[in-house]
C-alpha cells in the first residue's frame, strides 16, 4: 500500500504509522456525561469500505495525514494534511519531491 | 602421570569479519568492483540547526532564514537552496534544517528568530553527513528507499526524508550524481555500514572528509 503524502509524495506504507479513526472528536471537557468520554476513548466502528483515518508520516515529514481508505480494497481516494499546517498544504498543492 | 587432556593445543575462536572496519569511513579504503564507480566521504558543517515555525508565522520565518542564508528559500517543502555560506532545507511544512558554514551561525540563527515565531534546536552534534558520489549513487540509495530519483522527478536541489536501513535520513541531491545523506549521529555507523555494503557491487573508494559548503 502506498500513501501519497501531500508533503513528500508517494511513499510505502512502512514509513507511516496508523493513528486510528480520523473522525472521532474529543467531547468538550465541560461535558460531564461520562458515556460521551467512554465513547470517545473506546468505541470505534469497524467499517467495511470507506474509512477516514489518521496516519502519521513518521519515516518522512512527520506530518499527520487524514487518509480516506477503503478497508476492503485498500484503495486510497483522498489524502489531506491534518493539524496546524493543513492550510499551508492547501496553498501549495504541488508540494513534495 | 600427567593429564594429557590439559596439554592439547588451544584453538583461538574463529572470527568472521566481512570488512576490517565497520561503521567508519577510512580515507583511502576501497572495496568491491574495480575500478570503483562510487566515492563515499564524510562531510562536516559549521552549524546545523532545525527550525520549527509556529503556524501563521511561516512567512516571517522563511524571510528571516533567507536573509540569514543570503539566498531565496525554495518555496515549498522537499527542496533546498544554498549560498556559499549556508544551505537551507525545507523538510516539511513549518520545518527547516539550516546548515551554516561557520560555527557562529548557530548563535546567529538562534538570535535572529523570536521564540514566538519559531523553535530553534542545535543539531550540530546530532547529525552526521555522508556523501555518496557517482553514476550509481541513486541506484545504491534505491536499494533502501522507493523514491523516484530520475532527474526529472528529483532534480538537483530536491530533498527527501525517508528511512534507510531503519535509520531516519534526509537525502539531498546536490547534483545529478552527488547525494548527501544526513543521519542521526547515534545511527550513522549503521548507515555507513549499510552504505558500504550496498555499494560493494559497484565498487567504492573512500575520499578525504570534506565540508558540506
Amino acid at each position: 500500500m502506498r500513501i501519497h503524502c501531500p508533503c513528500c509524495g508517494p511513499r510505502g506504507v512502512a514509513e507511516f504509522s496508523y493513528g486510528g479513526d480520523g473522525t472521532v472528536r474529543r467531547p468538550d471537557l465541560s461535558v460531564t456525561d461520562t458515556d460521551a468520554h467512554v465513547a470517545y476513548v473506546f468505541e470505534r466502528e469497524n467499517p467495511r469500505g470507506r474509512h477516514v483515518e489518521l496516519w502519521h508520516h513518521i519515516g518522512g515529514c512527520r506530518h499527520w495525514l487524514l487518509v480516506t481508505r477503503d478497508t476492503l480494497t485498500h484503495e486510497i481516494t483522498r489524502v489531506e494534511m491534518a493539524g496546524r499546517f493543513a492550510g499551508e498544504a492547501a496553498r501549495m498543492p504541488g508540494a513534495g519531491a | 602421570m600427567s593429564d594429557v587432556s590439559n596439554e592439547q593445543p588451544r584453538t583461538e575462536p574463529q572470527t568472521t569479519v566481512a570488512r576490517p572496519v565497520v561503521g567508519r569511513l577510512v580515507p583511502g579504503e576501497a572495496a568491491g568492483a574495480e575500478p570503483p564507480a562510487l566515492t563515499l566521504r564524510e562531510l562536516s558543517t559549521g552549524a546545523l540547526l532545525e527550525v520549527g515555525a509556529w503556524p501563521n508565522h511561516l512567512e516571517k520565518v522563511t524571510k528571516t532564514l533567507s536573509d540569514l542564508a543570503g539566498t531565496t528559500l525554495p518555496g515549498r517543502p522537499g527542496r533546498f537552496t544554498e549560498s556559499p555560506s549556508a544551505l537551507v532545507c525545507w523538510i516539511a511544512f513549518g520545518r527547516f534544517i539550516y546548515l551554516g558554514a561557520a560555527a557562529e551561525d548557530t548563535a546567529r540563527v538562534d538570535g535572529a528568530l523570536e521564540a514566538e515565531d519559531a523553535a530553534v534546536v542545535d543539531l550540530a552534534g546530532a547529525r552526521r553527513i555522508v556523501r555518496i558520489e557517482g553514476e550509481a549513487a541513486s541506484e545504491v540509495l534505491n536499494k533502501a528507499v522507493a523514491i523516484d530519483f530520475d532527474p526529472a522527478a528529483f532534480p538537483a536541489g530536491a530533498l527527501a526524508q525517508s528511512v534507510i536501513h531503519q535509520i531516519p535520513a534526509v537525502i539531498l541531491r546536490r547534483s545529478e550524481t552527488v547525494f548527501d545523506v544526513l543521519a542521526p549521529s547515534s545511527l550513522a555507523d549503521a548507515l555507513i555500514d549499510w552504505m558500504t555494503d550496498a555499494a560493494l557491487e559497484f565498487g567504492y573508494r573512500v575520499g578525504e572528509p570534506g565540508a558540506v559548503l
